[in-house]
């Protein structure tokens, strides 16, 4: 594994009124790892996606992408700089296909997007990639389906295409198994994992059985705080994680 | 289906004139070429509306815009058609580019309420105007003139104002289609995701929403050749709401629906204004059946789909 820092987090803060969802984070995602964030609920881990998409603005502190600041970017600058975020609760555009909604990553990717006149969806510079996408999370035979008509699951893996067809340096996924069933979510597994080792991610997930297959490194969150830091054995032999968050039965 | 009813309705549009003549009806030609500048107007406001998802309450401004570019240099003397054209499509652009500025920083109701005070603006400015008639409008003596085209025969503009409205379709049709309509569309469907996918679609619907508001000021323009006078009337806020009507009517982001819609306000208005001097309360309850029961409009019905 290569240890070039791709994110940098340092020292970030974030109130809402008198509440400090994130109090001082500071964590580095290394270029080409699996890095999880776990915590329990009301942890910060929302406001941490949040701030890091740049869907929300820092009180304090600094976001390194690549070694440049980011912090004070709008959020579509910061995708454009490389990062992708998948969200939590299914976010496509509802009355397009699913390939359109993938079509659209691409050219947010490829940025000629003030084009009038020559029709897109049949531009192989933008369906093929999109295609390419769909296929990577096995999402190719609802290509023509309109997106509000397919499952659930299959909405989860239209949100991966989305972020993978954006070609980030960096994937943001936020609870990427959020509400899958048993099956759905060992296909959901199977797809991040033949991703593994070429995209670098940051997982943000609920599910510890996800989270200790796939992270290469796992950061603790509780109370806006890194709890505890480092490879999934450490982190599960953690005494104050097992106490603030895994609980008896995770032992 | 709903492409069925308007490929048709064009049809009847592109050979209904000369055979209302043909019949001695010129009053039907009359009633076709207001049909066409409206739906002109309502395709070009379904652009934005429909298809891009910005509610523009202010859309009438650009026909009292485009009217009175060609009333004011013609009041002037000045009777060029491509300088009237020229001016129409000039003024409605500057005038949607500078209120979309600020206009397209709000949402909902803010947005709604926003271009249609932008819109009364223009409205009040031309009724304080005594020079060009105020309140009371201005009179067109002498319509545009094209090298090749006389305007003032009812044919010739019937045919000028129908290609307009072809070329309308046409255009909002190839702009849906391309990479800048996908920006639009995907923006109305989700902003949010349109952001974190890395668009900065603020610039695309303001691109838009100018293109929209210089189409619209051609059919304003023809509009104003057609009736021969001209009046800030044009442009009330009314007129913006009947703009609507028939986006919403014949389906709000579908190619044909405000041709449909256009159609149908026009027949209807034609109908009920016959049967009882308060058509516009039995038009109401119609809207909103519409509005409640058929989603996509009439183009909406005609696909068979329901809210």
């Amino acid at each position: 594994m290569a240890e070039e820092a791709l994110l940098q987090v340092e020292d970030l803060k974030k109130s809402f009124g008198g509440v400090t969802a994130v109090d001082g984070v500071s964590m580095t995602v290394r270029r080409g790892e699996v890095h999880a964030v776990i915590g329990p609920n009301g942890a910060g881990k929302t406001t941490l996606i949040s701030l890091l998409a740049g869907e929300i603005g820092p009180d304090r502190g600094r976001i390194l992408l690549g070694g440049r600041d980011i912090a004070r970017q709008p959020a579509y600058a910061r995708a454009r700089l490389g990062l992708a975020r998948s969200f939590q609760i299914t976010s496509v555009v509802p009355e397009m296909r699913v390939l359109d909604n993938v079509l659209l990553a691409v050219l947010a990717r490829d940025g000629r997007s003030f084009r009038f006149w020559h029709p897109a969806r049949s531009d192989p510079a933008l369906v093929r990639p999109a295609e390419a996408a769909l296929e990577r999370v096995s999402l190719a035979h609802a290509a023509g389906e309109r997106a509000d008509a397919i499952s659930h699951g299959e909405h989860r893996q239209l949100e991966i295409a989305m972020t993978l067809a954006a070609e980030p340096e960096l994937l943001l996924l936020d609870e990427p198994m959020a509400g899958m069933s048993a099956e759905e979510s060992r296909r959901m597994t199977g797809i991040l994992e033949g991703l593994k080792g070429e995209k670098t991610m940051l997982l943000v997930e609920h599910d510890m059985d996800v989270v200790f297959a796939l992270a290469d490194r796992i950061d603790v969150l509780v109370g806006g705080r890194i709890a505890a830091s480092g490879t999934p054995e450490a982190v599960r032999a953690d005494e104050a994680v097992r106490r603030a968050y895994l609980g008896d039965e995770a032992v | 289906m709903s492409r069925r009813v308007g490929w048709l309705l064009l049809a009847l549009l592109a050979a209904g004139p000369p055979l209302a003549l043909a019949a001695g009806q010129p009053f039907y030609v009359d009633i076709m070429t207001r049909l066409v500048c409206l739906a002109a107007a309502a395709t070009s406001l379904n652009f934005i509306l429909g298809h891009g998802g910005m509610i523009s309450f202010g859309h009438a401004a650009y026909i009292g815009i485009g009217a009175y570019a060609v009333g004011i240099p013609a009041y002037y003397g000045l009777h060029d058609g491509w300088l009237h054209l020229l001016l129409a499509v000039c003024c409605s652009a500057l005038f949607a580019l500078a209120t979309g500025v600020i206009a397209l920083r709000t949402r909902g109701v803010y947005f709604i309420m926003i271009t249609m005070a932008f819109a009364q603006m223009v409205f009040f400015a031309i009724v304080s105007i005594e020079e060009y008639g105020g309140d009371d409008g201005l009179v067109i003596d002498i319509r545009s003139e094209f090298p090749l085209l006389d305007l003032e025969d009812g044919l010739t503009l019937y045919y000028v104002c129908f290609a307009l409205l072809l070329g309308t379709l046409y255009l909002v049709h190839r702009l849906m289609r391309s990479r800048f309509g996908m920006v639009i569309e995907g923006a109305k469907g989700n902003e949010r995701r349109m952001a974190a996918l890395g668009f900065a679609f603020y610039r695309h619907r303001l691109a838009a929403y100018t293109l929209a508001g210089a189409l619209c000021g051609l059919s304003g323009a023809m509009l104003g050749n057609f009736t021969n006078f001209i009046s800030p009337e044009m442009m009330d806020w009314t007129r913006s709401g009947e703009l609507i009507f028939m986006v919403v009517l014949g389906g709000a982001g579908a190619l044909f629906g405000p041709l449909i819609g256009a159609a149908a306000f026009l027949l209807l208005e034609e109908l009920l204004s016959g049967w009882t001097v308060y058509w516009q309360l039995p038009f109401g309850v119609l809207l909103i059946l519409v509005v409640l029961f058929a989603r996509g409009g009439l183009a909406g019905l005609l696909e068979g789909r329901r809210g």
